[in-house]
């Protein structure tokens, strides 16, 4: 196999884009964006989602003009150099967010299923089970995806519902939360969690056409965006903003809290399934872009054989900080910092000079 | 050809690796609690009473139908600082691994109530195998004595408070609280959290109510202690713990745990006995609910609130000694207004009663909230003090709907007639 991902079409880029986005409501972000913007958290997840969809639609206007991946764009409008600057900025982004996730879905699978597992071993398992998914290539990946994105939905949408009994509406307000301004600019900050979704401007040639991209940022991204905002808005109405910032898996304590009848309860462990599918999908989505991006950055022919020395990089990276607590230091200043350079800066960059290239053309053109 | 061996390779090590849980332990090896009572032990200390279930009691058909709760659970109290190191020392006592993730209830003790919970719930909303579904209920003496005198008829003493809270809605005399309501209140801004009431009664039959009764009210309102009864399951549920944040400031007796109900939004049928609006000797029966969710309404100026409460109930009334034509409507009239007063005075005295203790058990507070924009600006209001001095405009209306199984009464035949 070569570094050449494949041909993709609308649904891939739907299922990819969705499940590397909603991944971060299965972990910290629900209790993230209400401790930023208290009972308008689920708001400023709908701007986090509004503003990358915008820059999403820069990037695609940009492959509009210049057909070709991330790398090639790059190279086209800033030279080798920027290209390289670039690719390698978003490699450490994805491998980043590879290495953050297998260590909090590994946490988390210590914290509530498997407390005797050896915490090594859960890494390792997450980190295996994520190199086999690679290897079986990004069109698989895609499609096994799609396979069980109505199963997620579904079942977060019947856990959502099933807690309707403990609803409490006013718990929605002050309706301002800690300000329309603050949630504006959090919103805009948390942007990070989307940062998944550039895998289409990395990818942006195995999607064909520029109408495949359209789809799969305004349904893949959008489709998370809104149910990430709606798991948001139920989590304040369940437990309220002061008990809802403490929550380290707010799915799983909302799961738990399902009592219908004596015959319907306990039931967290069937959506501990789901979360761990979406979290080892979302994490294998990751890795392969990263090690995607060295093969493009290098040149190298093939990506398989990066895969078993990526992924073991990875999972000892994963193991380094010496807490959950360091863990969420480290993903805050990657999601509020380090991604919004990937999500504003560098689509921005590129569509200004896409915008100034395209007016030098028509000058000389006209000259 | 090369895919293909490499996932062989691996599934076949799944198959190595995945040949049973991990961590697992047969049933005989674990003690699973079912029910932890707290009390103040010596120090300081807690005393704590794990109520263990005993699988094999409960095992086989035939035995399980005749097991009584006593001999399918076994009863432990530990002397421990705290929930986790009473889990350490109970593994001490069984020789199983303690298995917490299947208690159903909380049991506290009124002391430790009333000293406050805040230590005691720290670690249940922090460790799994504590769930937000766990009931929450205060004992009017001490946990443990509640725990080992309880009797019930079921299988397992856990399935009885299940049971309790299940049927909670016939009456309005207690109502169930979740570890995660009860945390909500204490942490949300407005609203005191509230348990049920439980106790043991001495089943002399002597009991008294708890206060004088309403005028025109013929129903006693009582606490576990004080229902006069004898013989059966000592264990009795009835009235409310109310908290004034994590500590128990006092309680409800039945009838105002009735009104708190009613106020919740949680009450969806009960009987209640007044006397009989024209011959006052006599009393009706009527089986209330309500007739839509309580219309609360928090007007606040110049820091003092105005609480507007308008309660709309509908019933059914299932007994007419005096044989007074109520079934008409101009004799209805008089029945509605009759019980509309009857709760609108018990109401308000449930409400005073709190409004003394500080402690909104309502959580009108709650109905504060969307009249402010942000979160700094409704901390500011100080909702607890503002509560304090709210003054209350309740409104109740009554419609009798139906009568029963008779359309009319037929006067009792004396002689001479």
């Amino acid at each position: 196999m070569s570094y050449q991902s494949g041909r993709m079409g609308m649904a891939e880029g739907i299922a990819l884009v969705f499940v590397i986005c909603f991944v971060t409501a299965f972990i910290g972000l629900p209790a993230e964006a209400i401790d930023t913007s208290g009972e308008l958290g689920w708001f400023s997840v709908i701007i986090a989602g509004f503003s990358t969809m915008i820059m999403l639609f820069l990037l695609i206007y940009v492959f509009q003009r210049i057909p070709g991946d991330l790398f090639s764009v790059s190279k086209h409008l800033f030279g080798k150099p920027g290209a390289y600057v670039i690719s390698a900025y978003y490699t450490v982004m994805f491998l980043a967010l590879a290495a953050l996730w297998i260590r909090q879905f590994a946490e988390n699978t210590l914290l509530v299923a498997l407390p005797s597992v050896n915490f090594q071993l859960a890494v390792g398992w997450y980190a295996l089970g994520a190199a086999f998914i690679v290897y079986l290539g990004i069109e698989n990946i895609a499609r096994a995806t799609y396979v069980i994105l109505p199963f997620t939905v579904a079942g977060t949408l019947f856990v959502l519902g099933l807690l309707e009994p403990l609803y409490k509406p006013n718990y929605l307000s002050p309706w301002l939360g800690k300000g329309i301004g603050s949630a504006l600019i959090k919103g805009g900050v948390l942007v990070g969690a989307n940062a998944g979704s550039l895998l289409l401007a990395v990818l942006a040639e195995s999607f064909q056409n520029v109408r495949t991209l359209k789809a799969a940022a305004v349904f893949g991204l959008g489709g998370s965006v809104l149910l990430k905002a709606l798991s948001v808005l139920i989590f304040t109405m369940v437990f309220g903003a002061s008990v809802a910032i403490e929550k380290t898996l707010p799915f799983f304590d909302m799961s738990r809290l399902i009592y219908l009848t004596r015959y319907v309860q306990r039931i967290e462990s069937i959506f501990i399934i789901l979360w761990v599918m979406v979290g080892v999908l979302a994490i294998a989505v990751s890795l392969y872009m990263g090690i995607y991006l060295i093969t493009r950055l290098v040149n190298l022919p093939a990506m398989k054989p990066l895969i078993p020395t990526v992924t073991i990089l990875i999972a000892q990276l994963s193991m380094i900080p010496p807490d959950i607590g360091t863990v969420f230091e480290l993903q805050s200043i990657l999601i509020r910092g380090y991604c919004n350079i990937g999500i504003y800066v560098i689509p921005l960059s590129l569509f200004a000079a896409t915008l100034l290239k395209e007016k030098r053309g028509t000058k000389c053109a006209s000259g | 050809m090369r895919v293909r061996v490499i996932t062989m390779l691996f599934l076949l090590a799944v198959l190595l690796l995945t040949t049973g849980c991990n961590g697992s332990r047969e049933l005989d090896e674990v003690a699973y609690v079912l029910t932890i009572g707290a009390d103040i032990g010596e120090g300081g200390q807690l005393d704590l009473t794990y109520e263990i279930a005993i699988p094999r009691a409960m095992a086989g058909s035939e035995a399980a139908g005749k097991t009584d709760a006593k001999k399918s659970t076994r009863i432990v109290t530990i002397t421990a600082p705290t929930l986790a190191e009473g889990r350490n020392l109970l593994n001490s006592v069984t020789g199983r691994a303690p298995n917490l993730s299947h208690v159903s209830t909380f049991v506290i003790g009124e002391k430790l109530a009333r000293k406050g919970l805040k230590d005691f719930l720290g670690p249940t909303m922090r460790f799994r195998e504590f769930r937000g579904s766990i009931d929450m209920v205060v004992v009017n003496g001490q946990a443990k004595d509640f725990i080992k005198q309880n009797s019930p008829e079921e299988v397992l003493a856990p399935r009885w408070f299940e049971a309790m809270f299940s049927s909670a809605d016939e009456t309005g005399y207690y109502l169930k609280t979740t570890l995660h309501e009860f945390y909500a209140r204490l942490k949300n801004g407005s609203g005191s959290p509230y348990t049920s009431l439980m106790g043991i009664n001495p089943l002399k039959g002597e009991g008294q109510p708890s206060g004088p009764a309403i005028p025109g009210e013929k129903t006693r309102e009582y606490l576990p202690k004080d229902v006069p009864r004898e013989e059966g399951n000592p264990a009795t549920v009835i009235g409310a713990a109310v908290f004034k944040e994590d500590k128990m400031v006092g309680m409800l007796p039945s009838e105002e745990t009735r009104m708190l109900a009613i106020l919740l939004g949680n009450y969806p049928r009960g009987f209640m006995v007044v006397d009989d609006p024209l011959a006052p000797k006599h009393s009706i029966n009527v089986n209330l609910r309500l007739g839509r969710k309580a219309k609360i309404n928090v007007d606040i100026l110049d820091g003092q609130a105005v609480i507007n409460v308008d309660v709309f109930l509908e019933g059914e009334f299932t007994s007419n000694p005096s044989g007074i034509n109520y079934e008409s409507k101009e004799y209805t009239s008089l029945l509605e207004q009759q019980i509309s007063q009857t709760v609108r005075q018990r109401m308000l005295q449930m409400l005073q009663r709190t409004q003394t203790w500080g402690a909104d058990v309502v959580d009108f507070g709650y109905y504060v909230r969307p009249q402010f924009a942000t979160d700094q600006e409704f901390k500011k209001l100080n909702w607890d003090a503002i509560f304090r001095k709210a003054e209350f405009n309740v409104f109740v209306t009554t419609e009798i709907r139906r009568a029963g199984l008779q359309r009319k009464t037929s006067p009792i035949r004396t002689e001479g007639e």
